[in-house]
């Protein structure tokens, strides 16, 4: 107590220090509350000495932006104005990138779990420790007991790298990426009704058709400069614009047909338009015979969905589907683009590929101006395919189970292609099934917070608890993830690290080294191969410098669909956003595909899908009467990892929400601002209300960013359902039946 | 923006915000019984009391830039005199709100928008034109736009409205 008496003491000396201090603090600005220092912000702040080329890696528009650093620290990022995709323009996220660089969380050694605690390593232990457990576990449990679990805002070289040492190294096929979450039933659904993986649209698209068709997507909140660009051209060309949403969002309030569906009957309506499109008469059946496979059976299986079923089963009535038919039938050129209003479904695939099917019996295919354009929530989810980072994949789009590729990329990676596994490897809900059945015992996880973001959040967390090795691999601690891990390797960010991203409409840039990385931390590229030549391979391994791996990647795509021949470092520094395939050097990039109107399908054909509908696994009951959707915000980006370090962006949104329509909210009494009571029958959510009629009644929206680091009970992945994709494996986000009371 | 240490010091200042319902001042001030209810009872925290150092000690104010006004309505419901009066959230007028075009980075090449989506009376209060830049239609003033901006110095400007029956 003396001690501390003593220490309370101030002498006149430390007293006038101190005043001093304030007095310094509050003339430079710095504000407490709001935690920030606005003199960063004004004339004094550091003017970069330096610019470096690179790209926003939030979503997978793409924009171009030059990084300022001055002192060794980025200090500035500004859009480029001689960027093909953005000319300049940012979103409120790119605009804040500085912020997510040098935070007080950020993983600068690497550790290893001490019991409960954490506590500094070295690099040598550290790989050492990796290394020698990943050979023990294979020894024991064989090859595919291991799994590599990543992220989808890599490099191709990351990819590439990973997939060389998971797949051509060690012998398995469980390379897994958080892009499962997203676009899994899209790209599914594209490989479904194309014969491969192949997007064919381009964003100069946007100018030259006269109608988007928008579906289960919210480009305002996850895309705005996409969405910006939408914008522009329906101003100036007067596009047509029709939305497909349950709730009334900001993209859906900008268009001139909305249709408010029932959330998860997309596929009655799209059957539906089809139906009343052959039946009018507005498309050319001989052409659409031409290009497609099954069109008669699609025509009789479509009869049944009348308009009248329609109405009854999707709420949208028959004058508004007749209206929505005759935009599309007089269109001359449509765009049709959807999000994870579609793909986060149980029937996430079925549901897709009867989108598809209006384009494809239009002709609003393999011309300018038409067609299907996706784009992506992840920044790189087209190199992750592309490199071919899935369980299912080779670089150059090949299929494991091909033995003629395995045998093509073994040759290229320098390894035994009889070692290579031809069967798919799991996916993520697969690896959690398989840690929670023992059979996976070892887990590496790059980039990627699953605690935060797998549906059903207790589950996840007790299966993780399970793993013998969890290994993480972060620019963050603590995340939801990092927690269980068993060792952490602190690894370089965006900025931090050289590399190659493609954009989803399949053009190409450099992302260019602007900062050392913090600390100790090193590139992912370096820790894997460390470890990699650490159990062994260092002939595979050898390469010196990152252009030395993009250089072995170009040889993959060879004759294949993403041939990037002519592309190498030096071009991408002076041509910015070149779409592949780029064959030679002297070719300039492919803006559309299929212009041919020969496809990579059966005969060169389309495939046209013949889907019924089915309900999701749970539905709204008497015990749980309300429908929740997840969704995104525009000022958070997934799991916060990054976006919750930017107080500017913390203010507009720092916690969940739940959108209420008025109607429920007058049966259960609840006002503007009451705390909710959410639950379902996996876990609760505790969160205020927002009432609006921008959402039908009986259903709830929770945004889906915040996570048990934000409150134990503010993670809405505790209310959601374990139910996946039939064919793409990916989660059911937006269907879960939950209950509200209020607190 | 002061300074929490010169805001300690500070008993009133002209840039606070009346709760949603005040009365003209002069009323507000003659019926203001100094209760603190509307403060108990808001939830976000975002009514203060006045401190000692003026003639407004006692009486309730929102400082916009630390914490808005959500116009969730529940302040004039407690108020025992009626000094903040219930009326819809549409009717409120609390000050009046400008957007400084020339830093807004939707009016300048970027986009950002802040204001309009987390507007409590988004399409009413702001709207977006046809170039998704934001303009301030029928305002009521409750400061969200104001906390929400993320320029520096903000881009939105909110004038206390006090003396409006």
């Amino acid at each position: 107590m003396a001690a501390n008496k003593d220490n309370m003491q101030l002498n006149r000396r430390d007293f006038l220090k101190l005043s001093a201090t304030g007095l310094g603090l509050s003339l430079v600005g710095f504000d407490p509350l709001l935690g920030t220092f606005q003199a960063a912000f004004a004339e004094g702040a550091p003017q970069p000495d330096q610019w470096f080329m690179s790209i926003c890696p939030y979503c997978g528009t793409g924009c171009g932006v030059n990084v300022g650093v001055a002192g060794g620290k980025v200090v500035a990022v500004k859009g480029m104005p001689d960027h093909p995709i953005n000319k300049g323009e940012l979103c409120i996220l790119g605009k804040n990138l500085v912020g997510i660089l040098d935070t007080s969380d950020r993983l600068l050694f690497p550790q290893k779990k001490d019991g409960d605690q954490f506590k500094q390593i070295n690099w040598e232990e550290a790989t050492d420790t990796v290394a020698s457990k990943l050979k023990e576990t294979i020894e024991k449990n064989g090859a595919d007991s291991f799994a590599m679990y990543i992220s989808a805002s890599e490099y191709i070289e990351e990819y590439y790298v990973y997939n060389k040492f998971v797949k051509g190294c060690l012998g398995t096929n469980n390379l897994e990426s958080s892009a499962r979450l997203c676009w899994a039933s899209g790209v599914v659904g594209l490989v479904k009704a194309f014969g491969a993986d192949s997007p064919p649209c381009c964003f100069d698209d946007i100018d030259l058709a006269d109608l988007f068709f928008v579906a289960g997507y919210n480009p305002s909140s996850s895309k705005p400069i996409f969405f910006k660009r939408l914008m522009k051209a329906k101003k100036v060309n007067k596009t047509k614009m029709i939305v497909i949403d349950p709730r009334k969002t900001d993209t859906a309030k900008k268009a001139d047909i909305h249709l408010q569906i029932k959330p998860g009957t997309d596929v009655i309506l799209f059957n539906a338009i089809t139906r009343e499109l052959i039946n009018k008469g507005l498309i050319d059946e001989t052409k659409a015979k031409n290009i497609t496979q099954d069109f008669e059976k699609l025509k009789e299986h479509v009869q049944s969905f009348t308009p009248q079923f329609a109405e009854e089963k999707t709420g949208i009535s028959e004058q508004q589907l007749a209206e929505v038919v005759e935009l599309i039938g007089q269109s001359k050129g449509a765009l049709f683009m959807w999000g994870q209003g579609l793909n986060q479904s149980r029937i996430g695939t079925r549901k897709v590929t009867s989108l598809l099917n209006i384009p494809f019996i239009t002709g609003n295919i393999g011309k300018a101006g038409a067609g299907p354009l996706a784009v992506t929530g992840q920044s790189t989810a087209m190199s992750l395919r592309e490199a071919g980072a899935l369980p299912n994949l080779l670089p150059g789009f090949r299929k494991v189970d091909d033995p003629q590729a395995r045998q093509d990329i073994a040759d290229i990676w320098g390894v035994d292609p009889q070692k290579m596994s031809p069967k798919a490897g799991r996916t993520i809900v697969d690896i959690l099934n398989g840690i929670d059945a023992g059979e996976i015992k070892a887990l590496w996880i790059i980039h990627s917070n699953p605690a935060a973001t797998f549906p059903d959040t207790t589950w996840v967390r007790s299966v993780l608890n399970k793993l013998d090795f969890l290994i993480v691999q972060d620019c963050y601690h603590p995340t939801e993830t990092s927690q269980f891990a068993h060792i952490l390797l602190p690894a370089a960010q965006w900025s931090e690290k050289e590399g190659t991203m493609t954009n989803s409409e399949r053009g190409l840039n450099l992302i260019e080294q602007a900062v050392q990385p913090p600390g100790e931390a090193k590139t992912d590229i370096e820790i894997v191969m460390n470890v990699a030549r650490k159990m062994g391979f260092e002939k595979q391994f050898s390469f010196k410098k990152t252009e030395d791996i993009f250089e072995e990647f170009k040889r993959c795509t060879t004759h294949r669909p993403n041939d990037i021949n002519g592309l190498s470092y030096a071009r991408m520094r002076k041509e910015k956003g070149l779409q592949w395939p780029i064959p030679t050097a002297e070719h300039s990039g492919t803006k559309r595909r299929f212009i041919d109107q020969k496809f990579p399908g059966n005969d060169g054909k389309l495939n046209l899908a013949i889907n019924q509908h089915d309900d999701p696994l749970e539905i709204p009951d008497k015990e749980f009467p309300l429908w929740l959707l997840t969704g995104l915000v525009n000022e958070q980006f997934h799991s916060r990892t990054r976006t919750s370090k930017i107080p500017a962006l913390n203010r507009a949104v720092s916690e969940p929400f739940v959108e209420i329509h008025p109607d429920n909210a007058n049966i259960l009494k609840i006002k503007e601002g009451d705390l909710l009571k959410v639950t379902s029958r996996r876990g609760q959510l505790t969160a205020r209300a927002v009432i609006t009629d921008n959402i039908l009644k009986d259903v709830v929206f929770i945004p889906y960013h915040f996570s048990f680091l934000a409150g134990e009970d503010k993670s809405v992945n505790n209310l959601t359902i374990r139910s996946f994709d039939e064919s793409a494996k990916q989660p059911e986000y937006k269907a879960a039946a939950v209950n509200i009371e209020k607190v | 923006m002061l300074s929490w240490f010169e805001r300690l010091f500070q008993g009133w200042s002209e840039t606070y915000l009346r709760p949603p319902g005040a009365q003209s001042e002069k009323n507000l001030l003659a019926t203001c019984i100094k209760c603190g209810r509307c403060m108990t009872v808001c939830p976000y925290q975002s009514i203060k009391i006045a401190d000692w150092g003026s003639k407004y000690y006692g009486t309730p104010y929102i400082e916009p830039n630390v914490m808005p006004c959500y116009l969730c309505m529940k302040c004039p419901e407690v108020c025992p005199t009626g000094s903040l009066r219930v009326i819809p959230k549409e009717k409120v007028q609390m000050g009046q709100v400008q957007v400084l075009q020339k830093t807004c980075l939707s009016w300048q090449d970027d986009l950002c928008n802040l204001c309009y989506k987390r507007c409590p009376l988004q399409d009413s209060a702001i709207v977006l034109n046809d170039d998704l830049q934001p303009v301030i239609e029928n305002c009521v003033g409750c400061g969200v736009c104001f906390y929400v901006c993320p320029t520096q110095p903000k881009s939105i400007v909110i004038t206390p409205q006090r003396n409006l029956l």
